[in-house]
């Protein structure tokens, strides 16, 4: 389970349910002679010295009463919940192993239970079973089952469409034991956290319950019963009431918050505090006036000292098109994420010179900086969906950057936006400007993104992954639809790929990256047949083609690309994979000049 | 194993229309098709997880391998774990055979005690294929089982399974829309298109003389690396 977060709530939670069980083991021991002591001289008394809460109408001390009533109160919460919660559970597990039919009938009960209000379930319950503390119990326990119910049903319906419970099924494994071995350890984390929740309710049920009259009864008490008790001299002396309902209260909101801030550590894996890396300064050198993108230094970091991208150098000409690729994990996403300002929390970008369009962007406000990437750098990602509000109709989304970065009027705005879609072959654009995101296909939708792209006039397209959810046919189309866009617009294009193919057919020139950091830099007609690093030319010679010997096995790197906080600070991160490593491999090869537009990171080819 | 004439419908949706697919003994063959052109559907129909119309036979044990090694792996269960689910071996004998799958795929045995999320992509496909291996199956469907993985690694899954079939004899039913990949490992190849099976020979003939149309159109975008 993931650590606490340290937020003034979760420190407030663990703190007070802390206090309440040390109350529950010390309280009886320490108070409970007092508790029991009946004073026939100070019958009923307001606060005093002696008795802080006043005293009872035998006289007994009433602060010792409360102390004495945290192990009867919260024991009853443990086990009302502790009920609930069996009982929901086995309802909610069992149209798993059901046969269908009585499946359903189990679920419709509890669906009816839901929808019952849990404090007459509860009263129902308890007046049945009769009064006393076994009622209440039974009462709250039967009123919070149907919530397990509910959540069991839930979760377990999302763990049983998983791959690997398909997989059980056809290797012969009996319902049941899929129940036991696959469902109920997989969602058997976010019950427990329910349960800390559920003990909040459950005591706060139970002491309802007493203070009905239905609960506990003399001569045992609770927080419940004695508020019960005070409550009719609350007028006279108001603290007699006020001791038991503030345990009541403080230990109610300290179950919920405790709980809550279970479920959130468990929903979010924190990310790992510790030493940032220190200030890089930007690099010097001159800036290269012709370039749309100029990156350099480009460094991201995550807390810990993880860097997903080191020292990334990279320029990109008006017209261009520019091949990013490389595995997952590599640094490729994150990069373009830099340059469009989209790092996300809490990762940090360092040591960069950005220049987008001659403008250096570290020197920009932040409304101008703002200004200029919208209007001159336009982003496709892999999901065409993360770009569009699938509330809002295509044609308004896209006019919306005309009126927001131009300052043109709806109406011009509008026109504009289905002209766009027009222009990136989208069939009937007008009609299309009035659809909603998913009344597209995901070829067009990827086109719709493009079109909002085009609304300003973009120096710079950045496009991450945009046809690896596509089929290939359709890829085809999008791929020639960039490179129309790009020759008419004269725009620079960072194409960000995993698929060498694809970039070798639309790219010009194509970068490589490993494991956060560039180790070739190549025109494209050499990929084929030119690349020097042992990484680029293993990389091309596993892929198979349509021309691939087939009686050849495939070539494979061994190992695996290390992940980002697993990268050696010192020599080259590919060293342990490659056949051609020697101990020079041990310093870092920087990135070498090697004939025209080709630069290699590695010390084996400049020999 | 022949399949025949299988038809799926969801509600009025017909998935599959009429498909009928011939797999030889030790053969391999590669189904190709866009999304939505029912190859998937068509693999969880052969492997019982979805009601279908129309027969298959020759094939009493089918196991699936799945596209998301991420996904189709217990992350509470640890790898051995996990593998003998599959093997019908006494209880005795259970660690001896998990071993020997976890060999077939190329694993070391060490990799029997460790958890999914301490694999990577391409060792957790080895472990489902191991665990799919353990039951013995006539039939191994493979859907898409290297899209998920990087391409260095796509490389040495694709030599595990022309290897398997060589060494066991294995039939296998290979899904994937990469043609390049199909090519690859199958003897013969069917494209499907809107859950019909369009085109269906042997690989050489489909890759180079395609009949269909829809066949053409795929060649034609698969991206190619020219090597100058």
């Amino acid at each position: 389970m993931a650590r606490l977060p340290r937020t003034p709530p979760a420190i407030a939670g663990a703190f007070i349910v802390t206090l309440l069980v040390v109350l529950a083991i010390i309280g009886p021991p320490l108070w409970g002679e007092q508790a029991e002591l009946i004073n026939a001289g100070a019958i009923l008394q307001g606060a005093s010295a002696e008795h802080p809460l006043g005293t009872d109408n035998l006289g007994r001390d009433l602060l010792a009463r409360v102390l004495v009533a945290g192990r009867f109160s919260l024991g009853l919460a443990l086990l009302t919940t502790l009920i609930g919660a069996g009982i929901g559970i086995v309802l909610g597990a069992l149209p798993a192993i059901l046969p269908r039919r009585a499946g359903r009938v189990v679920t419709s009960t509890v669906n009816a239970l839901v929808a019952f209000p849990g404090l007459l379930l509860a009263m129902f319950t308890a007046v049945i079973a009769g009064l006393g503390a076994k009622g209440a119990v039974l009462g709250i326990g039967v009123a919070i089952a149907p919530g397990f119910a509910r959540l069991t049903q839930t979760l377990a319906a999302s763990v049983a469409g998983a791959d690997y419970v398909a997989a059980a099924r056809m290797l012969g494994v009996p319902r049941r034991r899929i129940l036991t071995t696959h469902v109920l350890p997989n969602i058997a984390e976010p019950l427990i956290l329910n349960l800390t929740q559920a003990m909040g309710g459950a005591l706060l049920g139970l002491a309802g319950m007493s203070f009905l009259g239905l609960g506990v009864q003399p001569p045992s008490f609770d927080w419940g019963r004695l508020l019960f008790d005070g409550f009719s001299r609350i007028y006279v002396t108001p603290e007699v009431a006020l001791g038991p309902a503030v345990a009541v209260a403080v230990a109610g909101i300290g179950f919920n918050l405790l709980g809550d801030a279970l479920a959130k550590a468990a929903s979010r894996t924190t990310a790992p505090t510790g030493k940032s890396a220190g200030e890089v300064p930007p690099p010097a050198g001159e800036p290269d006036p012709e370039a749309v993108l100029e990156v350099s230094g480009l460094s991201v970091t995550f807390p810990g000292g993880v860097r997903p991208v080191r020292e990334l150098s990279l320029t990109v000409a008006p017209g261009e098109i520019v091949g990013l690729v490389g595995e997952s994990g590599s640094g490729k996403s994150l990069t373009a994420a830099a340059i469009g300002g989209l790092v996300p929390y809490p990762g940090v970008v360092s040591g960069a010179r950005l220049r987008l369009a001659g403008q250096d962007l570290g020197e920009l406000s932040e409304q101008q900086r703002r200004k200029l990437l919208g209007t001159s750098l336009a982003m496709v990602f892999q999901d065409p969906m993360a770009s569009l509000n699938p509330a809002l109709k295509v044609g308004g989304q896209l006019a919306e950057v005309a009126v927001v970065h131009q300052g043109a009027t709806r109406a011009e705005a509008r026109e504009r936006a289905v002209d766009r879609l027009g222009h990136v072959h989208l069939p009937e654009p007008d009609k299309q400007a009035r659809r909603h995101p998913h009344e597209l296909s995901g070829g067009m939708r990827q086109r719709a993104v493009i079109a909002m792209g085009l609304m300003g006039t973009p120096k710079l397209i950045i496009a991450d992954e945009p046809t690896t959810a596509l089929d290939v046919t359709v890829q085809r189309q999008i791929l020639r639809l960039l490179r129309e866009v790009s020759a008419e617009t004269g725009a620079a294009t960072l194409f960000i790929s995993h698929d060498i193919a694809v970039v070798g057919e639309l790219c010009d020139r194509v970068v490589v990256m490993y494991a956060g950091r560039v180790v070739e830099e190549l025109p494209v007609e050499q990929l084929a047949t030119g690349a020097r690093h042992p990484y680029t030319r293993a990389l091309i010679a596993s892929l198979p083609d349509m021309e691939t010997d087939r009686t050849q096995p495939l070539a494979s790197i061994p190992g695996r690309q290390p992940s980002p906080a697993q990268v050696p600070e010192q020599g080259c991160a590919f060293a342990d994979r490659c056949a051609l490593a020697t101990s020079r491999c041990a310093e870092r090869p920087s990135l070498v000049s090697y004939g025209k537009a080709h630069s290699v990171a590695c010390w084996e080819v400049d020999s | 194993m022949k399949i025949e004439n299988l038809t799926v419908r969801y509600g009025s949706f017909t998935a599959v229309d009429g498909v009928s697919i011939e797999v030889p003994p030790g053969g391999v063959v590669g189904l190709v098709g866009e999304s939505g052109s029912g190859k998937s559907t068509l693999a969880r129909a052969v492997s019982g997880l979805v009601p279908y119309e129309g027969r298959i036979e020759g094939a009493r044990r089918i196991q699936m391998v799945f596209q998301d090694p991420y996904a189709s792996l217990d992350p509470r269960m640890s790898v051995g774990a996990s593998v003998a689910e599959g093997v019908r071996a006494p209880r005795a004998q259970r660690q001896a055979e998990v071993e020997r799958l976890l060999g077939l795929v190329s694993l070391p045995a060490e990799v029997a005690t460790r958890y999914p999320r301490e694999l990577s992509g391409g060792q957790r496909q080895r472990v489902a294929i191991a665990r799919a291996l353990g039951a013995e199956p006539d039939l191994l469907v493979a859907d898409e089982i290297t899209s998920a993985l990087d391409v260095s690694v796509q490389g040495s899954v694709l030599n595990l399974v022309k290897r398997l079939r060589e060494e066991l004899g294995l039939s296998i039913l290979f899904i994937s829309h990469n043609l390049a990949v199909v090519r690859y490992v199958s003897d013969s190849v069917a494209v499907m298109h809107g859950g019909k099976l369009v085109e269906f020979g042997p690989t050489e003939q489909v890759v180079d003389e395609p009949t269909h149309e829809y066949t053409r159109s795929l060649l034609e975008a698969v991206p190619r690396l020219v090597r100058h």
